[in-house]
């Protein structure tokens, strides 16, 4: 089956820079400091937030007082196709890491020096951009924890595949690719501070030619401002909702 | 399980309040509070739901997957329950932090459906003695906030009755394996039988001959002891656990498996109602976590 239709559009009907439907909600819980869920089609991720508070980690004991960032993915077992045997493994802990450094990037270090912030998010199901989703619903629970950033952080996927049109050389840009868009070509997931303009994370396992990696990765980018636009969208209606005003709480 | 400060006054008050026969939200001892319920949470689960019961948060899903059959039940299906604490619930959960509460719950499902009369594996079968339907049913917990046993039991049993998989038809034979198929048809679909499967309730023993039903987090922290029945929909009970280190009269005991009959057979039959209203509503909207 083709990714990429004659005309241009992708097999849920999307063109090339269309997003999945993103919907996103902040407070669902009482107990964490901060807890929002997002989805972006069929990926949804719980995120919560729990600081900050006094620093434990070993990481932090050896740094000069700097606020550390910790993270910690897990999956529900019937989130993807194949029923998982363990909610945590190798490549959750590899994810972890690369939100906690995105979220690091974010957080305005300064002011929670010798502080830790831990965040925890479960994947409730993976249809492609697990990662992204993990990072922008990571980052509107710092937000509704009322914890300082110095800016958003978002993060979307894009891929590339070839042209149907043409031959195999030729390909094609794609924007938040699902699990059978990323799977056939690859998946490139970019972070950025969409504000300041600076990327955070970067990462991609699939094998890309660099002469088509700076259209995926503009890709990517707009993507991520697009994502931006919606969950400052959310973040003002929530404010609005409890009458409050972007503060720390 | 998760710890939250409560002082000796605050304890006292809930106490108090307990024995004068009124309640810290003002529910009586054997009112039980309103839960929100969900099914078909999930797309890529068979069937799943999600139960929240004030701050208590529990996601079920059910995943079937053919198996061979274990050694000596060649026609038996199987059920398996696996419960994973989120560390979203309690920073505590984090690693294997969760681990004890969770195998405590998941032992609790296994006993509770290892009956045959509460839930039959007999005719889950597809090849006898070499593939049986197992299903796979693991409980999430997001968020916990007291009463976790009764509202695991409930999500369990809405999951399972939500439950549907894709009707398996023997299509020929090749080279003494056989093959099957699986109907893409979404209306052509296996159920499981859930008439009689089992809840729990969890009785709060307060102080000699009084217990409290669905307690709230700050009541479990206000004494040490609770009995978990299990209550089959005709009003039997088909388990009874002992939880927490602390003593229980006899009398009391007795009592409180009294009131749960009773109750447990109201639960089951305002949740199969809700369950049955759900399923009659055509294309029913999921509201997940956004609703």
């Amino acid at each position: 089956m083709e990714l990429l239709s004659n005309e241009g559009l992708r097999q849920d009907g999307r063109t090339t820079t269309c997003l999945r439907a993103m919907k996103c909600k902040l407070g669902l819980y009482d107990r964490p400091n901060g807890s929002a869920f997002m989805q972006m089609g069929n990926t949804q991720v719980l995120a919560s937030v729990y600081g900050p508070k006094e620093a434990r980690s070993v990481k932090s004991t050896t740094g000069l007082g700097e606020c550390v960032v910790t993270c910690a993915v897990s999956r529900v077992a019937a989130c993807s196709a194949e029923r998982l045997r363990k909610p945590r493994d190798q490549r959750t802990r590899a994810t972890s890491n690369l939100v906690a450094g995105a979220l690091q990037a974010a957080v305005r270090g300064s002011k929670y020096a010798g502080s830790q912030i831990d965040v925890f998010v479960q994947v409730i199901q993976a249809d492609g951009g697990v990662t992204a989703c993990c990072i922008n619903a990571a980052c509107l629970a710092l937000l509704h924890a009322g914890i300082e950033v110095n800016d958003y952080v978002t993060a979307c996927t894009a891929s590339a595949v070839p042209t149907a049109a043409h031959t195999s050389t030729q390909t094609c840009a794609l924007v938040d690719a699902c699990q059978s868009e990323s799977s056939g070509g690859c998946e490139v997931t970019v972070a950025m501070l969409p504000n300041k303009q600076r990327i955070v994370a970067l990462h991609t396992c699939h094998p890309l030619h660099q002469s088509q990696f700076d259209a995926v990765l503009d890709m990517a980018l707009f993507g991520c401002q697009q994502l931006y636009q919606g969950m400052h969208a959310e973040v003002q209606n929530f404010l609005k909702q409890h009458h409050a005003i972007m503060s720390h709480r | 399980m998760v710890d939250i400060n409560l002082s000796e006054a605050e304890k006292r008050y809930i106490i108090d309040g307990v024995k004068l026969g009124i309640r810290a939200d003002g529910r009586g001892p054997l009112d039980y509070r309103e839960l929100e319920l969900e099914t078909g949470v999930l797309d890529t689960a068979n069937g799943s739901a999600r139960v929240r019961l004030h701050r208590t948060d529990i996601l079920v899903t059910v995943k079937m997957e053919l198996e061979p059959p274990l050694p000596g039940r060649p026609n038996h299906g199987k059920l398996l329950f696996f419960v994973n604490c989120s560390a979203n619930a309690a920073p505590e959960f984090e690693g294997r932090g969760g681990e004890e509460l969770a195998s405590r719950l998941s032992s609790v499902l296994e006993r509770l459906y290892s009956d045959a009369n509460a839930f039959n594996t007999a005719g889950l079968v597809v090849v006898p003695g070499k593939y049986v339907k197992a299903f796979y049913v693991d409980v999430e917990v997001l968020e916990c906030g007291g009463n976790l046993f009764d509202v695991v039991s409930l999500g369990v049993k809405s999951a399972l009755y939500a439950t549907r998989t894709p009707r398996i038809t023997i299509t020929g034979e090749d080279g003494g394996e056989l093959e099957f198929t699986l109907s893409d048809n979404p209306y052509d679909v296996d159920r499981l039988d859930v008439t009689n499967a089992p809840i729990l309730i969890t009785h709060l023993r307060i102080s000699e001959g009084i217990t409290i039903v669905d307690p709230t987090i700050e009541e479990e922290q206000c004494a040490p002891v609770s009995v978990v029945v299990g209550v089959a929909p005709n009003a039997t009970i088909c388990a009874v656990h002992l939880l927490g280190p602390g003593t229980i009269g006899p009398h009391t005991l007795k009592k409180a498996l009294k009131g749960s009959a009773v109750l447990g057979a109201e639960i089951h039959a305002r949740l199969i109602a809700k369950l049955k209203q759900e399923e009659s509503i055509p294309d029913r909207r999921i509201r997940g976590f956004l609703g």
